[in-house]
């Protein structure tokens, strides 16, 4: 049998060779992450750090997992998500409310530009002490606070979805026979849903700084503390392992709402090609 | 006077079956149109007059601006008249309704978060229609206009052509006593243009909907109509109403003249438009 | 391949800054006086002796080449901070932070004990009159780690009989607001000090429990260094220490000095006379000798604030306070 000798290429053409941007994005990102977590540990085992300053990965995963055992960890993230829920329902009911107004009257559009002017800019931690002037040394103040921050965002974006739908859809609404209860519900508020959900985006963006910083200030001890209490007892105590396990469990939050909101806008706007960012 | 509306408030005309006496469906009579601008009031329409049988095709026509997209607004109820009547069946159009359903230009004029069936079976539920009766009924008018295999699609997934063809399964599906059309394929290109004219015009042999259509393009005019009214003049009237259901086809002398003719109308009025594909 | 060179060579960049900026962040040492020195302290009369020290200038007049810095700040909290990240060089603070700090490995230990203080438990409502009463209520002090939380603590085991019964009431707020809060009704209770349990009672709140009565008679306050400090300036360290006591001496013998220099730091008011009333209570003792470290450390190791206790109270404080034989 005759064989032949083939001129093996050199190098590996582009499209076999291993790139970055191919592998799976799950496997990216845990790559990404776990070099920077070596990163972390070799700055601890190289520079060693005051303990009191800085803490390796290996003792914030310990502070981690023993915060999920015995309950403390797990009892902060839910005050604060709590208080962050309730605070964003109580803002999107009032922004509901104001929108209501602001696009059925012209007073009411102007009415919703000026508070929002003036309100929106406020940081909620800077209302923070005249809130607990007025609601006293408890979870109103919090509330106060983060409805504050929620309302704004809210109201601009649902009042700006709600006026810049294609009129042609509101008159193809009229055309088959909508009574303006319906139009609102079946065509204004679809239409207007890619600006809900971004301002719902940003008020919980908002709404989820505000809690944590709100509660750092607030000082109130005890197991109604949140997640910016845990961290900030931690830190009195010099449990410093505990502080970046409370960040920890901050970012991942963060991560699981980012996720959920994704999760929402797919099965809505995407699905119907209606994002607009 | 016009009318104020809120932006929101809708007024429903749902009495019941309106008197007949006559045969013409559609009469626009000594109609004046007009709007208020900063600088006072402006005449569009300064009279036009017209009747309409049922299962006629009309062509409203004429150049940019001549407020022929305002007749027919008028016609389907989204704006009032400040002189003279517009009757449909025997009814003042005062309010819009699914009577005399619309096929706007605009492509997004599908509901983006229903699909394409639920975009023609929705309006038959608010009408009155069960869920199983319209959702069938949706499917025979999306049949009709070749959609059958797009009913679950969302309208994003979909070129110009199909969503026009979705608002006509729309409009047609509800039965209306007179389709509007307000140059539904203006946005085409001038192959799928002139594909959906010959489309149309099928389906509404089938169907015998009359049907009122505005264009600035004489040959779809030609096309499609039964009868041709003209308008023109600042501020616009009927130039004149023409009969071009025996024109013949494209080639013939017929058409060329008519064509001619047509031309000549609306030249005298100013400038003239693009007159659209045509195969 | 470039890519990854890039790559790595990035890292490396960062791996490079990131050290560098560790390494310049590292503070100098010495043998003489420090260079430039942050003392910092809270508000209170319990701590006249440094506030003498202030005024009379006494560290500026000895090493006028030494930049010094006076801070007040509102915690034993913020202090413990400020001497862990080294910006603080000499704190002062009460027993409870100095424990903590000491336990957690912040290696420091008081140079010179300031005063002996019976810590006033204030309500103003008059249905508060026993530590149960206190159930679900709100308790302000400077923090869940300051001596008078370790206070509360300790009467809420003995009363109640668990030590962290009232725990969800703290409040942690500095003297002056909390004293605000206490008389305007935001508050339920205030665990404090010298003046402001005076100051309290003076407008209207009772006192329903004192300090003195679950503890003995026990330090309050003191001025600490961390060891690195003491060992890079022993001179100093020891002069500091006799400046305190020389301070102390002044307040015992002559207290209306004292008063009007405590009146001028405070800009005029409370009065030079309400200042002599203040320290000259027997509630507040000043003294170098510390008393009750040993009490205390043990009650916090008890009840899980801090995980090690000192062998004696030497362990502490530094050389200078040997003498005083305290406990």
């Amino acid at each position: 049998m005759a064989t032949r000798s083939v001129a093996v290429p050199t190098r590996r053409p582009r499209e076999a060779r291993l790139r970055w941007g191919r592998l799976p994005a799950w496997l990216r990102f845990s790559l990404l992450l776990a070099a920077l977590i070596a990163l972390w540990q070799a700055y601890v085992s190289i520079e060693q750090p005051d303990e009191l300053l800085f803490a390796s990965p290996l003792a914030v995963a310990e502070a981690f997992v023993d915060g999920w055992r015995d309950g403390t960890l797990a009892r902060a993230t839910w005050t604060t998500v709590q208080v962050l829920a309730l605070g964003i329902g109580i803002g999107a009911l009032i922004a509901v409310v104001l929108t209501v107004f602001a696009t059925l009257t012209k007073i009411g559009e102007d009415l919703l530009s000026l508070l929002t002017a003036i309100l929106n800019p406020l940081p909620g931690v800077a209302v923070l002490p005249l809130a607990l002037l007025w609601f006293g040394l408890n979870t109103n103040a919090l509330l106060f606070v983060i409805a504050n921050a929620t309302i704004w965002p809210i109201a601009i974006n649902v009042s700006t979805g709600f006026r810049t739908v294609n009129p042609t859809l509101v008159a193809v609404g009229r055309n088959i026979g909508l009574s303006s209860r319906r139009l609102v519900t079946d065509v204004l508020v679809p239409a207007g849903l890619p600006h809900a959900i971004s301002g719902l985006k940003t008020a919980w963006a908002f709404g989820w700084r505000t809690v944590i910083a709100a509660e750092l200030v607030f000082g109130v001890s005890g197991a109604d503390g949140g997640l910016g209490f845990f961290i900030n007892n931690a830190k009195l105590y010099l449990q410093i392992p505990q502080v970046f396990a409370g960040l920890v469990m901050i970012a991942i939050l963060g991560v699981v709402f980012e996720t959920l909101f994704g999760v929402l806008e797919r099965r809505t706007i995407v699905r119907w090609g209606m994002k607009t960012s | 006077m016009p009318t104020s509306r809120s932006r929101l408030l809708v007024s429903q005309d749902r009495s019941g079956p309106p008197p007949c006496s006559d045969r013409a469906l559609l009469r626009v009579d000594r109609v004046q149109l007009g709007y208020w601008t900063p600088r006072g009031f402006t005449l569009a329409v300064g009279e036009a007059s017209f009747e309409v049988d049922a299962r006629e095709r009309i062509i409203v026509i004429g150049p940019s601006g001549c407020g022929k997209s305002t007749l027919l607004k008028a016609i389907a109820g989204f704006i009032a008249p400040v002189g003279g009547t517009i009757t449909v069946a025997g009814r003042e159009t005062l309010a819009p309704g699914p009577d005399r359903a619309v096929v706007f230009q605009e492509f997004d004029q599908l509901f983006p978060w229903r699909t394409v069936l639920d975009n023609v079976a929705y309006p038959l539920r608010v009408n009155g229609a069960g869920r199983r009766a319209a959702t069938t009924s949706a499917r025979s008018f999306l049949d009709l206009t070749g959609l059958a295999h797009a009913a679950d699609r969302y309208p994003h997934q979909l070129s110009g052509g199909m969503k026009q063809r979705v608002a006509i399964a729309r409009t047609l599906a509800l039965e209306p006593l007179i389709l509007l059309m307000d140059e539904p394929f203006g946005s085409l290109d001038a192959i799928t243009r002139a594909r959906l004219q010959r489309e149309l015009r099928s389906i509404l042999e089938r169907t015998q909907t009359t049907l009122l259509f505005v264009t600035h393009s004489i040959d779809e005019a030609l096309v499609l109509g039964d009868r041709v009214v003209v308008l023109g003049g600042t501020p616009s009237s009927v130039l004149e109403i023409t009969d071009v259901r025996d024109v013949g086809p494209p080639d013939s002398p017929d058409y060329a003249e008519m064509r001619i003719h047509l031309r000549e109308l609306l030249a005298i009025e100013g400038r003239e438009e693009d007159e659209g594909g045509h195969p | 391949m470039k890519r990854i060179t890039l790559v790595l060579g990035l890292a490396a960049a960062v791996a490079v800054a990131v050290l560098a900026a560790a390494a310049l962040a590292a503070p100098r040492g010495g043998g003489g006086p420090p260079d430039k020195l942050t003392i910092a302290y809270q508000p209170g009369i319990g701590y006249a002796p440094l506030i003498v020290i202030k005024q009379q200038r006494l560290i500026e007049k000895r090493y006028p080449g030494t930049e010094v810095e006076w801070k007040v700040l509102a915690s034993g909290a913020a202090i413990t901070d400020g001497v862990i990240k080294g910006d603080i060089h000499v704190g002062a603070g009460g027993v409870g932070p100095m424990l903590v700090g000491w336990a957690r490995g912040v290696n420091w230990k008081f140079l010179a004990p300031m005063n002996d203080g019976d810590l006033w438990l204030m309500a103003k409502d008059p249905n508060i009159r026993t530590i149960a009463d206190l159930q679900g209520k709100r308790i302000a002090m400077p923090s869940p780690t300051s001596i008078q939380a370790m206070v509360l603590r300790k009467m809420a085991q003995v009363k109640l009989g668990d030590a962290r019964a009232l725990d969800r009431g703290i409040i942690s707020m500095d003297h002056p607001d909390a004293m605000q809060a206490l008389i305007s009704g935001q508050i339920d209770a205030h665990l404090t000090s010298a003046p402001f349990q005076f100051q309290e009672k003076v407008r209207g709140a009772h006192v329903v429990a004192k300090s003195y009565t679950y503890f003995g008679a026990h330090s309050f306050l003191g001025v600490m260094v961390t060891q690195k400090f003491y060992d890079d300036h022993p001179a100093f360290s020891k002069a500091l220490y006799a400046d305190v006591v020389k301070a102390i001496d002044l307040i015992k013998t002559k207290p209306d000095a004292v008063a009007k220099i405590l009146q001028e730091d405070a800009g005029g008011f409370p009065t030079q006379r309400q200042f002599k009333q203040w320290i000259t209570n027997p509630a507040l003792s000043y003294t170098t000798r510390p008393r009750g470290l040993m009490r205390f450390a043990a009650f916090m190791n008890r009840i899980g604030v801090i995980s090690k206790v000192p062998a004696s109270w030497r362990e502490l404080v530094f050389p200078p306070v040997y003498p005083t034989k305290g406990s």
